[in-house]
């Protein structure tokens, strides 16, 4: 399993690049761990874009999962912003 | 209509006066303090009460002017405006009205309708004139006026304040739709910062969801495909919740919904999926025909996406757990505080007397029989009378604050009339009075304030030709002292002449040139029926009824006056009252075979004293006590009991006010709870007898009015050293 680590800023500013990486992850691994712990700053398109790569991967067979310990900011983001429900998938992982 | 409802009428229309009279005093407070925000906020709360309760008992047309109102305020407070004395004068009016519509019948509203209007559009245009801006809204104004049901509406849906959602009585539930258009990601939409925003105005459920993009690989992170159903309960009002989102209201679509209704059970799935358009009715009606849960089937069948089915049933329980809050908080009001007509207090007052009165009759039989176990019982009867006669009572004490509120609208329109201006403070709002007395030396204050203002304070020119402020001051104080009340009334104004009060008096015949008169007895003299020493007539005062009759209003209460003033300074009106007109705790004391109540809260101490240690001096009889002389009342001598008391004389100190005068009496018995019966007939007459109680042995005990016993007898003997 391929272990991501997108850094510190997952807002809208890097978005472009977390998509990359990410995709760019499952090009070349049908798993993959996201590596969440040294997250510092994030909006909503992140967390969308987390969803939408979900829905991307159960598309196409592949899996996602977080890693254990991501940060409390992330954690606080997907509780704040209504997004439980859409990621449980994160809650089960941490 | 049932008598049930009827009641409710009634008792809101006790609330709806007290409201008001809360609304008048704190409206006064805010046109002195026109930028106080918390003033600005006790304004809208007291609005929204009265405008709720209205609503609820079916007082619509007031519920609808009300809501008006509040809406003005609303404006007010959200845009900053100015609240000058005209806007505050225009309120006071439509408060006015809002007392007479409540005492009118529903077909006589007709009649009041354009009153209400003309007050609202004057408001509006006064608000415009004092803030130089457009009001928008209140199309009604411009129309004909809103029907009740209209009104009604207005009313209920935007019942709420501004306390945030805690299942109290005011919240109301909002659904909000907030999808953000595509582009909103790259305009810089700040969304966690937003929906923080939107938590904060209560308590809320929010559910992100997320269309799925055509192409799930392709897709432009940066596009935005979220969107949200939130679930809010709030007390807070519909546009403070669209204030939130008024920077993305170009940028996004917005639906906000009261989902509140009155039933219990809040909505079906089904219909929820209806109302939020993911659902159609026959969609719902054919899954209805199957078994399985409904949101299952619906997703099963591919209708709605489960994420939808979980959005409403989130909504679902969140509305119905805030309902099961609300219910608990409703009652829990409900048993804080009860109101309860105040005959059924007075009845109770009365048992309690009873009780006491029997109870006496036990401690007495027990103390005869002596039987240690009837004793023991007569003691435990007594404690548990006396803690019982003690709640009564405090039952009965209300706040003489209660009345302040009512003279600052007085002072304020009365000052404005006289072209004076006069700043009027209240303290010891909080100083508790049976409410039997608050009830009655209510309109005994408002004459003595009116006097003040009227003739007490000058003019504005006489102030500053006198090197006065402008501004003259009259202040209203009660405080407790022993166990009476004192309430003053003291103003800063041109206080009174003794010499020219004793003219008056000699012109009007009241006294003859030959009556020597000390500065308080010419005081007095304005207590007089019929003396007046106003220049001039006016409507407010200065015809000369009242004064008169404010002292035997005073005195009937158990209570007395008494005026100091000082020419150019100002005058002062101290009125004492005792604490209850129902139980008091007595001495019991005896001269002869006659029984007689000292009220215990002017007991100072009993002593014995020999009778070789009375002297006279300056006509008094006075006694020497530990090195002290203080004068006394031989009450076998004052009511005429033939023969002598005992050789030790019993004394009982009491202290009125600073002095202390000696009562003696053959036999102090002891403590006695003291059920007060007025007296009627001759007896009434009797000056220095406030009424009488009915001791345990059936026998009748007169209860002694000290005040008054030594004020006549001081009075008396002075007159005759005069002589």
């Amino acid at each position: 399993m391929e272990v991501v680590n997108l850094g510190p800023n997952l807002t809208r500013d890097e978005i472009q690049n977390c998509k990359e990486g990410l995709y760019n992850a499952f090009a070349e691994h049908d798993s993959i761990e996201l590596d969440l712990t040294s997250v510092d700053e994030l909006d909503v398109s992140f967390l969308q874009l987390l969803v939408l790569t979900k829905r991307y991967a159960d598309q196409n067979n592949k899996t996602i999962k977080i890693g254990k310990n991501c940060s409390i900011n992330f954690l606080l983001a997907v509780e704040n912003s209504g997004f439980s429900d859409l990621l449980t998938w994160v809650y089960k992982a941490s | 209509m049932s008598d049930e409802f009827d009641e409710l009428k009634e008792a809101y229309k006790v609330e709806a006066a007290e409201l008001l009279a809360d609304f008048e005093s704190v409206l006064i407070d805010l046109e002195d303090n026109p930028n106080s925000s918390d003033v600005l906020e006790q304004v809208l709360r007291l609005m929204h009460s009265l405008k709720g309760s209205a609503d609820m008992v079916g007082f619509s047309e007031v519920a609808g002017f009300t809501h008006e109102l509040e809406t003005f305020f609303e404006q007010i407070r959200d845009d900053n405006l100015d609240i000058s004395p005209n806007l505050v004068n225009l309120i006071l009016k439509a408060l006015d009205l809002i007392k007479m519509m409540l005492g009118l019948r529903e077909s006589e509203y007709e009649d009041h309708q354009a009153a209400v209007k003309q007050i609202l559009i004057d408001v509006k245009t006064q608000i415009e004139t004092d803030s130089g801006k457009k009001i928008e809204g209140h199309d009604n104004l411009n129309a004909e006026s809103p029907s009740a049901d209209e009104q009604e509406v207005a009313a209920t849906s935007e019942n709420q304040d501004k306390s945030n959602g805690n299942g109290s009585s005011d919240d109301v539930s909002y659904r909000i739709i907030f999808k953000p258009h595509i582009t909103a990601f790259k305009e810089n939409v700040q969304f966690l910062d937003l929906l923080e925003d939107i938590k904060r105005l209560g308590d809320c459920v929010i559910t992100a969801m997320i269309n799925t993009p055509e192409d799930l690989e392709a897709f432009d992170p940066e596009d935005c495909f979220v969107y949200w159903d939130i679930v809010l309960t709030t007390s807070r009002q519909i546009n403070d919740i669209k204030d939130i989102f008024i920077f993305i209201e170009d940028k996004s679509d917005i639906q906000i919904q009261p989902i509140d209704d009155l039933d219990d059970n809040y909505k079906k799935l089904g219909d929820i999926l209806v109302e939020k358009g993911d659902l159609k009715e026959e969609q719902v009606e054919e899954l209805l025909s199957d078994h399985k849960k409904f949101g299952e089937k619906a997703v099963e069948k591919g209708l709605v996406e489960k994420e939808k089915v979980e959005s409403a049933l989130k909504e679902q329980n969140f509305v119905r757990e805030k309902k099961k809050e609300k219910t608990k908080s409703d009652v829990q009001a409900v048993i804080q505080t009860i109101r309860v007509e105040s005959h059924k207090l007075d009845h109770m007052v009365d048992l309690v007397g009873e009780l006491v009165t029997v109870q006496s009759s036990l401690t007495q039989l027990a103390a005869r029989q002596k039987n240690m176990e009837l004793q023991q019982v007569a003691e435990q009867v007594e404690r548990l009378t006396t803690e019982l006669r003690e709640n009564a009572m405090s039952i009965r004490m209300v706040q003489i604050g209660t009345i302040f509120t009512n003279f600052k609208r007085l002072v304020r329109d009365l000052s404005n009339q006289l072209d004076k201006k006069v700043n009027f403070q209240t303290f010891g709002g909080e100083t508790e009075l049976d409410k039997t007395i608050v009830e009655q030396i209510k309109d005994p204050l408002i004459h003595i304030i009116r006097n003040s203002v009227d003739h007490g304070i000058e003019s504005r020119q006489r102030r500053i030709e006198n090197s006065k402020d402008e501004e003259g001051t009259v202040h209203l104080k009660a405080f407790h002292s022993g166990g009476y009340v004192n309430i003053e009334i003291i103003d800063d104004g041109g206080g009174m002449n003794p010499e020219k009060l004793r003219q008056k008096a000699i012109e009007k015949g009241l006294i003859s040139e030959q009556d020597k008169l000390t500065d308080k007895q010419c005081f007095e003299l304005i207590f007089h029926s019929g003396f007046s020493t106003a220049g001039q007539v006016t409507n407010v005062s200065g015809r000369g009824v009242g004064m008169d009759v404010v002292r035997k209003t005073v005195q009937s209460l158990g209570g007395n006056i008494e005026i100091t003033s000082e020419e150019h300074v100002g005058t002062t009106f101290l009125i004492r009252l005792p604490l209850t007109l129902a139980i008091i705790d007595g001495l019991l004391v005896s001269i002869g075979k006659e029984k007689f109540i000292v009220p215990l809260s002017v007991v100072h101490e009993c002593v014995e004293i020999p009778r070789e240690k009375i002297v006279k001096g300056l006509g008094r009889k006075l006694t020497e006590l530990r090195g002290e002389q203080i004068p006394y009342v031989n009450l076998r001598d004052e009511f005429v009991f033939d023969g002598e008391g005992p050789s030790i004389q019993q004394v009982v100190v009491v202290k009125i006010g600073e002095n202390r005068v000696g009562l003696v009496v053959d036999n102090i018995i002891g403590k006695h709870q003291t059920v007060i019966k007025t007296l009627s007939g001759i007896s009434k007459e009797a000056d220095c007898i406030s009424g009488a109680t009915i001791l345990g042995d059936g026998g009748v005990a007169l209860i002694l009015d000290v005040q008054k016993l030594s004020s006549s007898i001081e009075k008396r003997e002075l007159t005759q050293v005069a002589v």
